[in-house]
């Protein structure tokens, strides 16, 4: 009998009912990623059900859905730098201990709800012993623990009770002390960012610049450090705190977030706005859209081998061209070129205005494969694939219009996501293991060349998106718990990040950078699109196009509108002039 | 449904000799017998109200897989937390590559019955009490002594046994 692997230990509690919610999670996660999962999926479920299938899965009942808080968002400072791959190992290393057990008795009465509210990726509690147990959501706290979130992808939420809570970003440290005997707690950083939301007395957050403390509904921030100097404060908001003479400034508690981090603290307002589209067009936008060159139509590509042009003028849809009854494989950032796969391999170029052929090449690997992602240069004219076949060829391959570019890239695993720069010079393909300990990786191929620029750890979540910026200069990709990334393309450092923002995550289903490549859209499962300042690590719009997917995602040439659809739902389109 | 005219009661008997195999097919997008269930009585009735409309001397199979997808995806629509397990992306996946796949899973369902005639028997007897007589775990902990954690643990054991038997004995897929 073969040895069970970690994906048997799923599907055999899925059939027993036993799985925990993040357990059915992870196994949606290997079912949607992995073909060879799938496959084991269907044989095994398949079994159960012959038999007789008494229990399957017992899904936990939805988490009411929370009002989006607009101090919630995460504002990333100065983010720290992703992890190596060595000090992920060594995170990754570490093993639980033994449990560290609520001493509520021990707490002062202010802070004895003092819990952790939701943990994502992984967080662990060490207590003054040393030992070590992995944090979940409804874990008590007391002084004396401290938190520590992993590097990439660990987040987690603590509430302080009285309405205050705050978030620890990934690779943070943070101390859980009392101050004075029952006047409250301090929750001291050491490493990483905080962000906090205080609104009940006794909790103060010191970092080794300042401290924050919220009291009689004011917060009052103040330098801890002698060399500290500045207090910059401006609309009656903190901006960073460098108080040489320790005098507090105080700030209307409720104005805003605290933001920590390791040598700057402030209260900030949150910006984000929720736009209004200023166009909708019924169309049912499947999977893809553009804008043409000149901005005044938007192509959309349906299902099966038909496109919709929208005349954004008029607001009329009208069908595209008459093209042959082939499988759509992709749209071009231009709009004007879209792949068809024909069933005997063949992938030809037509024009979406006119519907002429303008040329294909041969791929039956990836045209015939069980699993296919496919990305486009903004001309159409390069065309990157991977592919997956249950028994048959994994790999990467680009083609050119001259041809296929080099030999495919050989895979052990399906490429899950893959991008094409606009120029398409640079290829970039993800993939990921899944299991308890999941490995992802990132690589970046120079196209010309045919050789591998980098390739990049992706800790704990799989890519889902990605995208270049119109420079191919930059690299993001976006997980299926809603963080998103951004890396140099060529030295493979990371930039940026952002955190699922609303505490309930949802996987992120497009991506598309601005033509100056300054602002990030991340399109969600639940219809809504984030608009992210990279350059300032800040959210400038939340955008509700709708509830299902999205699954295109575009601006218009000069970056002054985004359009969006989401599956089966009108494309809303929105005047970005109007944000922030 | 009102009087079955003669189409309608084709419809009935073709569903009656399917509706297993339609069972195992929502059973893959929906892992939960209630929720399978629910969806294979809507199934059903969609079929019967578009009797008129199908083409009968076709497969009948994959109009029902059809059918019961639309019923999974309008399932979904009322209970948003399927989406947590599998993506409305992920679940076009998994409902074509099972429908792809059913030839191939029916002959791992014809191989099972030898399979299952191959465990010992205290083995046997626990997939007898689970499966066939619909005994939960902590029913069959408490009749016959033994721990539940073990007796969850040696329904994993024998499903991996019946897995490998099954893949030993059915042709493999690129054989089909």
């Amino acid at each position: 009998m073969t040895p069970p692997t970690e994906l048997d230990r799923l599907l055999s509690g899925l059939c027993d009912g036993t799985l925990s919610a993040d357990d059915l999670r992870l196994l949606g996660e290997a079912v949607a990623a992995d073909p060879a999962a799938r496959a084991r999926y269907l044989q095994y479920l398949d079994l159960h059900a012959a038999l007789g299938g008494p229990a399957g899965a017992d899904l936990p009942e939805p988490a009411a859905p929370r009002p989006v808080d607009r101090a919630r968002r995460w504002r990333w400072v100065a983010g720290p730098a992703l992890a190596a791959a060595a000090a992920l190992a060594a995170w990754l290393a570490l093993r639980p201990g033994a449990p560290v057990g609520p001493r509520p008795d021990a707490l002062p009465r202010e802070v004895a709800a003092v819990r952790f509210a939701e943990v994502w990726g992984r967080a662990e509690v060490r207590d003054e012993a040393g030992a070590v147990a992995l944090a979940e959501a409804g874990t008590p706290l007391r002084p004396g623990l401290t938190i520590r979130t992993e590097a990439g992808d660990g987040f987690a939420t603590l509430d302080l009770g009285g309405g205050s809570r705050v978030e620890l970003g990934p690779d943070a440290q943070l101390r859980v002390a009392e101050d004075m005997p029952g006047a409250g707690l301090r929750l001291v950083l050491s490493a990483g960012l905080l962000r906090g939301d205080l609104r009940a007395a006794g909790v103060t957050v010191v970092t080794t610049q300042a401290e924050v403390r919220a009291r009689d509904a004011r917060f009052l921030v103040s330098a801890v450090t002698a060399d500290a100097t500045d207090v910059e404060a401006e609309s009656g908001t903190v901006r960073a705190v460098r108080t040489a003479d320790g005098q507090a400034v105080d700030v209307p508690a409720g104005s805003g977030a605290v933001i920590a981090a390791g040598d700057a603290m402030g209260v900030r307002p949150a910006p984000v706005s929720a736009l209004a589209p200023a166009a909708t067009h019924k169309v049912q936008a499947h999977w893809g859209l553009a804008f043409t060159p000149d901005g005044r139509r938007l192509v959309v590509r349906l299902k099966a081998n038909r496109v919709a042009v929208v005349d954004r003028s008029s607001g009329t849809v009208g069908p595209g061209p008459a093209l042959p009854p082939e499988k759509a494989l992709a749209l071009s950032a231009d709009g004007r070129t879209v792949l068809l796969g024909r069933a005997d391999g063949r992938v030809e170029r037509y024009d979406t205005a006119s519907g002429a052929a303008r040329g294909g090449f041969d791929a039956p690997d990836a045209v015939g494969a069980g699993y296919a992602v496919w990305g486009l240069s903004a001309d159409g004219r390069t065309a990157a694939v991977g592919y997956h076949t249950a028994k048959g060829p994994t790999g990467v391959r680009v083609w050119t219009e001259a041809g296929p570019n080099h030999p495919a890239v050989p895979l052990t695993r399906a490429a899950r996501a893959v991008a094409l720069s606009d120029d398409g010079k640079r290829a970039a393909w993800a993939v990921d293991q899944a299991g308890p300990r999941p490995v992802h990786t990132l690589t970046v191929w120079d196209v010309t060349a045919g050789r591998v620029v980098t390739t990049i750890l992706v800790p704990a979540r799989p890519l889902r998106e990605l995208a270049f910026t119109p420079d191919g200069r930059r690299l993001a990709g976006a997980t299926d718990h809603g963080a998103v990334y951004v890396w140099e393309a060529d030295g493979g450092q990371w930039v940026a990040g952002r955190g699922p923002d609303d505490g309930w995550a949802r996987p992120v289903t497009a991506l598309a950078f601005s033509p100056d490549g300054k602002r990030l859209a991340a399109g969600r499962s639940d219809g809504r699109v984030y608009l992210w300042d990279t350059a300032g690590g800040t959210d400038a719009a939340v955008l509700t196009a709708g509830t299902r997917p999205i699954t295109g995602l575009a601006f218009s040439p000069d970056g002054s509108a985004l359009a969006a659809g989401p599956l089966r739902e009108s494309v809303c389109v929105w005047d970005l002039s109007r944000a922030p | 449904m009102g009087d079955a005219g003669p189409i309608e009661e084709r419809i009935l008997r073709l569903w009656v000799r399917n509706q297993a195999d339609v069972y195992r097919y929502v059973f893959a997008l929906l892992p939960n017998p209630t929720d399978a269930q629910e969806v294979l009585q809507a199934a059903c009735v969609a079929l019967w109200r578009k009797a008129a409309d199908l083409d009968l001397d076709r497969p009948f199979l994959p109009v029902a897989f059809r059918f019961a997808l639309l019923e999974v995806r309008k399932h979904r629509e009322k209970n948003r937390r399927w989406a947590s397990f599998l993506g409305d992306e992920a679940l076009e996946q998994v409902a074509a590559e099972r429908s792809d796949a059913h030839d191939l899973l029916e002959l791992r369902r014809q191989a099972l019955d030898g399979c299952v005639g191959q465990l010992p028997p205290a083995d046997r007897d626990l997939i007898d009490r689970h499966y066939r007589r619909g005994q939960t775990v902590p029913q069959i902990a408490e009749e016959t002594g033994r721990n539940p954690h073990t007796l969850y643990k040696a329904l994993q054991r024998v499903r991996r046994m019946l897995f490998d038997c099954v893949t030993a004995r059915a042709p493999a897929e690129d054989q089909v």
